[in-house]
């Protein structure tokens, strides 16, 4: 492992990406590494077909605008704490867009939370955490937040 | 401000697979570039529960070999360590390693857990290994996984 100078941040707004990002700026400080924060965007396939009901392209720009505006803060939050940091959005899906962005900047690390926005309560691993574990090109931290 | 992040308390999990090692290596370079941090290697063996029923007097010196054999090829990682001036100690427990791991994690009050995402029992077409997917879902502490992508 080559010393630490780029953190993938994979991110949802949701409290345990909150509380890895909080780690991460941590991190980055330790290693002067710069940070990268990803949002992915992915709609349930379902949502899009049902019945043949077309969904204005409004309503996509609106989800887009709104998830832009949340990556745009999150960046403030890390270059604030003098951290240097990008951002990418994406509508990929998550686990495909965090393993692939990994290899594009070159991350030597990437901090996730356990369990995402979309995760069930009693789910303690969730889905995009233990596909990025299993397919990183990198090694992978995963963080918990407290409030299970 | 949020503070850069220092580690004092590493545990890593090692049953001596290729992986257990590469972690180790991510663990040593994180013990002299975040800490100074106190690296604990653990050692976990776990006998299937139909065997726990041969876990006799008459078999106490095979288990007695099965934990000193450990405690040998952990004594060597450890002067490893030692010379690369790192601050270590090794811990070899009989038990399940997902809780084995976790428990001593939250004994130890660990900054973080350093592990393969497979260990040595591991089929090679599972994709993660269940002792990382439990210590992952239940640590106490952040958990750094080296997978076989890497």
């Amino acid at each position: 492992m080559t010393p630490i100078h780029t953190i993938l941040v994979p991110i949802d707004f949701s409290p345990h990406s909150t509380k890895a990002l909080q780690l991460a700026i941590g991190l980055a400080k330790t290693f002067s590494a710069q940070v990268h924060l990803l949002h992915a965007y992915h709609l349930p396939v379902s949502i899009t077909t049902p019945d043949a009901v077309v969904i204005p392209q409004s309503f996509w720009d609106s989800i887009r605008d709104a998830s832009a505006r949340k990556l745009e803060k999150s960046l403030h939050t890390v270059t604030s704490e003098g951290v240097k940091c990008e951002s990418h959005l994406t509508t990929q899906t998550p686990s495909a867009a965090i393993v692939e962005t990994a290899k594009q900047v070159r991350a030597d690390l990437i901090v996730m939370g356990t369990r995402g926005l979309s995760g069930l309560k009693h789910v303690l691993l969730g889905s995009v955490a233990e596909r990025t574990v299993r397919s990183a090109p990198c090694p992978v931290m995963t963080v918990r937040s407290e409030e299970e | 401000m949020i503070k850069a992040l220092r580690l004092h308390t590493m545990i890593v999990p090692m049953d001596f697979s290729p992986e257990a090692h590469r972690a180790l290596e991510v663990a040593r370079k994180l013990a002299k570039e975040a800490g100074p941090a106190h690296l604990i290697l653990l050692h976990a063996y776990f006998l299937p529960v139909e065997m726990e029923a041969l876990a006799t007097e008459q078999n106490l010196p095979l288990l007695d070999l099965l934990s000193s054999d450990a405690g040998k090829a952990l004594e060597r990682i450890l002067a490893d360590l030692q010379n690369a001036g790192i601050s270590s100690e090794f811990v070899v427990s009989r038990g399940y390693p997902g809780d084995v791991i976790v428990e001593l994690a939250r004994d130890k009050s660990a900054d973080i857990i350093v592990m393969g995402t497979h260990g040595r029992t591991g089929l090679p077409h599972v994709l993660l290994g269940s002792v990382a997917e439990r210590v992952i879902r239940s640590a106490p502490c952040p958990v750094i996984t080296v997978g076989p992508h890497q």
